[in-house]
């Protein structure tokens, strides 16, 4: 009689408390249905793997990087990504999350998840450097973003090589990607002039000095809602009207579109204000947020609290022309999407 | 028990719930009389006879070949719990005396008509309400329905052996693994593969959906099979779905042999020989290149190691001490005493610490984490000296050799390492298993015992 269907329980395997079911239950409801299921399994993975992290290296620091479900954790030093691991025999990894800084990780963990019996089990895990250098066939297909497939044999099957590099290796050892820092000329706006770059990301200019407005259109144009938006501000806009220059850009992520407005302040310092909206004029979804960066400081950082309560996010800010200003946009499910930086002189 | 007579002696638990088996006169009457010129009568010809009488004989024919196929199905289900005793019992710690109860719940008595007097309709009697000959043989059809019982797949889940369920596999299946499975593994017509991608889709956007609020409502364990109002959303049946979740599953079994072995903790012998089996079991896999001039290193290392093995072993002693709940951390000890300097058996430990299976030590000893925690901290404690030795960045693969190095050192005979203890004739307590490792940690579990103040 033929028993191969049934497996003996590894004895590492971590059983998932209902409180950790009901967290991924509740976390998973705010996605929309098509990935719902993916959610929720990435939640139990996650929910699991921090479990196993309490209970093997409970005196390391660990902290989510993101939120619940994008598995991008840091552990003493080293970015760790979880992979649900639904097949026995692979995982995939996102190509495009390999080369960029803000997504790349140090370790890959495959995390297998069994529903059904509401257990976890970390089964593998494999290195940047390891993914990189080698070809592995790709999954492409529609509404997921292409990636490798690599076969569990090319992991390292058990937890020790995970757990020792955690604990006694050196992150510099495993090469991340550089970030790149693109920098936007936003002074030449004031000339109505857009650099390279700009126009690469199709950047839209807008007339000069814009005033506020409180004229309201049905279909609005990008110039209407922009005067809208700073007559609402009034007395809170930092920018003086009669030396600004404003553009726009459509971002490729979740309908969304930026405004900048700049303008020079005397002959040393510069303001720079961003609106964050959509390109419908419909309500941001909650937890989307936009901050804005200088030096690798967070100057200011703002979030969509309640569900069809706002429909943009602003922050602004004054500096030194020869300072510059980073603007990253958080996505509700925690992708981060970091926008080249604004500098007021080539 | 001949061939035949398994048509009318039915097994069954008796009322102290041991196993009889009964002959049923009815029953063997009128197998006899309608086979009884046959000299081997052929098992599906047979069976396809009492079905048919089943359903279309006149009253008491019904009823007798109704009994004769459950005393049959009484006798697959009887041999699927041997089986899953002998496969899975000893190191799980069941008997099929506690499988029985589960499914061998036949009295061989009817419904109505001063039948019986139970609630329930018996496992057997449901097996074959759901027979259609083209499910195949009774047998097949009999084994796969107890292998599924939910009651069993419960049972057997508690004592560490998983069934996953049809429904569950198909939850997990992507469509485009679906697509290469049917492609590559059990090649499929184009056609064919897409309508069964199609299927799944179907089957994925009903299923899960509810999944999830069934769980929000607090539902617990295995998968259901999909209700009639589930398929009818899905338009589609049972069977076809059960056909695909097939096609997963031996795709599963396949890419699983060879990966992931179940190791039985008593399949070998650890008396007398160097390595124990708990050495062993947690050796670093072959993962690593072998580690290079190990000599070089332990030389180098010589002074630090049995310090550091020892500051190591009693810092992750005391840590699971800690983390282990109620009488957990006094059983861990007295496990990892046991194992260790007494080399008694996984079974033996079960007994001594009160547990019921080989499983729950192998669980609450957990050795391959213990040395791997061992190793890791020795390694972090040297980390100076390794910094020195190999420049200032530890790289995982210098780290994965070093770890492969203290291993075979703590693997390492006693006796090599410390003759000069032994010429002291302070002759050491004869351990079982004389490695530097459990050396090592038999002290510590000494020395814990003695003094008055534990470490937790």
């Amino acid at each position: 009689m033929d028993l191969s269907d049934f497996t003996a329980t590894p004895i590492d395997s971590i059983d998932l408390t209902s409180t950790q079911i009901q967290r991924a239950l509740h976390f998973s409801q705010s996605a929309p249905e098509a990935i719902r299921w993916s959610q929720y399994l990435s939640a139990l993975a996650d929910n699991g793997f921090e479990a196993w992290l309490a209970n093997r290296i409970p005196s390391l620091p660990v902290r989510r990087l993101t939120e619940l479900a994008t598995g991008l954790w840091r552990i003493n030093g080293f970015r760790v990504q979880t992979i649900v691991c639904l097949e026995e025999d692979e995982i995939l990894v996102p190509v495009l999350d390999l080369d960029r800084p803000e997504t790349a990780a140090h370790l890959y963990v495959a995390v297998v998840v069994q529903e059904e019996t509401s257990q976890v089990l970390i089964t593998g895990m494999i290195r940047h450097d390891q993914i990189i250098a080698q070809d592995w066939p790709r999954e492409v297909s529609p509404n997921q973003p292409a990636a490798y497939r690599i076969p569990l044999a090319n992991l390292s099957p058990s937890t020790n090589q995970l757990l020792l590099t955690l604990r006694c290796a050196d992150p510099a050892t495993i090469p991340q990607p550089v970030p790149v820092r693109l920098r936007m000329n936003v002074g030449q706006w004031l000339n109505q002039q857009l650099d390279d770059l700009a126009t690469a990301l199709t950047w839209v200019l807008m007339p000069p000095n814009l005033a506020p407005s409180a004229m309201r259109s049905a279909e609005a144009t990008p110039e209407q809602t922009l005067t809208q938006i700073l007559h609402q501000l009034g007395d809170e806009t930092l920018i003086t009207p009669d030396q600004t220059s404003s553009a726009y850009q459509d971002l490729p992520i979740g309908e969304l579109r930026l405004y900048v407005t700049i303008g020079a302040i005397g002959d040393d310092e510069w303001s720079f204000l961003a609106i964050l909206g959509t390109q419908s004029g419909a309500a941001l979804p909650v937890n989307l947020q936009l901050s804005i960066t200088c030096a690798d400081q967070r100057l200011f950082h703002e979030t969509v609290e309640v569900a069809r309560s706002q429909s943009y996010l602003y922050a602004q800010t004054i500096g030194d022309q020869t300072e510059s200003f980073q603007v990253t946009i958080t996505l509700p499910d925690g992708r981060e999407h970091n926008l080249p930086e604004f500098a007021f002189q080539a | 028990m001949s061939r035949v007579s398994r048509y009318w002696n039915l097994i069954r638990l008796d009322a102290t719930g041991h196993r009889r088996i009964q002959e049923q006169a009815d029953a063997k009457r009128f197998f006899q009389q309608q086979f009884g010129g046959i000299d081997e009568p052929v098992q599906g010809e047979l069976q396809a006879q009492l079905l048919t009488q089943m359903r279309q004989g006149e009253d008491r024919a019904r009823q007798y070949a109704q009994l004769c196929l459950r005393c049959f199905i009484s006798s697959q289900i009887e041999q699927v719990c041997i089986n899953l005793e002998q496969q899975f019992g000893l190191t799980h710690g069941f008997s099929r005396e506690e499988l029985f109860p589960l499914v061998l719940n036949d009295d061989g008595k009817f419904a109505g008509r001063g039948g019986t007097d139970r609630t329930y309709v018996s496992v057997a009697e449901n097996i074959l309400h759901g027979f259609e000959s083209d499910k195949g043989s009774l047998t097949t059809w009999t084994i796969r329905l107890v292998k599924h019982n939910r009651d069993l797949n419960q049972f057997l889940l508690e004592s560490g052996v998983c069934l996953l369920s049809d429904w569950a596999i198909l939850n997990d299946t992507t469509p485009s693994k679906l697509r290469r499975v049917l492609t590559d593994f059990q090649p499929m017509s184009a056609a064919e593969v897409d309508a069964a991608v199609l299927l799944l889709d179907s089957y994925h956007n009903v299923y899960r959906a509810d999944r999830l609020i069934a769980r929000q409502a607090g539902a617990k364990g295995a998968c259901p099979a999909p209700t009639p109002n589930q398929l009818e959303r899905m338009q589609t049946t049972l069977s076809k779905l059960q056909r695909l979740a097939d096609r997963l599953r031996q795709y599963r079994i396949a890419s699983r042999t060879g990966r992931m072995p179940t190791v039985s903790i008593d399949a070998v012998s650890n008396h007398g020989e160097g390595l124990s089996l708990g050495d062993r079991l947690a050796a670093p896999s072959q993962e690593t290149s072998e580690p290079s001039a190990p000599e070089s290193f332990l030389t180098a290392y010589r002074q630090q190691f049995g310090s550091t093995l020892d500051a190591a072993l009693e810092s992750v002693v005391e840590t699971r001490l800690k983390t282990q709940k109620g009488d957990k951390a006094q059983h861990f000890l007295t496990a990892l005493q046991l194992f260790h300097c007494q080399g008694q058996s996984m079974g033996a430990i079960a007994k001594a610490v009160g547990l019921q299976a080989q499983f729950q030590v192998s669980r609450l000893m957990n050795l391959k984490a213990f040395r791997e925690d061992v190793r890791h901290q020795m390694i972090d404690r040297l980390r100076q000296f390794v910094k020195q030795t190999v420049g200032d960045l530890i790289t995982p693969d210098r780290l994965a050799q070093l770890d492969a190095q203290i291993e075979i050192a703590l693997n390492e005979q006693i006796t090599d390492l410390l003759q000069a203890a032994a010429a002291q004739a302070q002759s050491p307590k004869d351990y079982v298993t004389g490695t530097v490792f459990s050396r090592t940690l038999c002290q510590l579990i000494d020395r814990l015992h003695k003094s008055d103040q534990p470490l937790r």
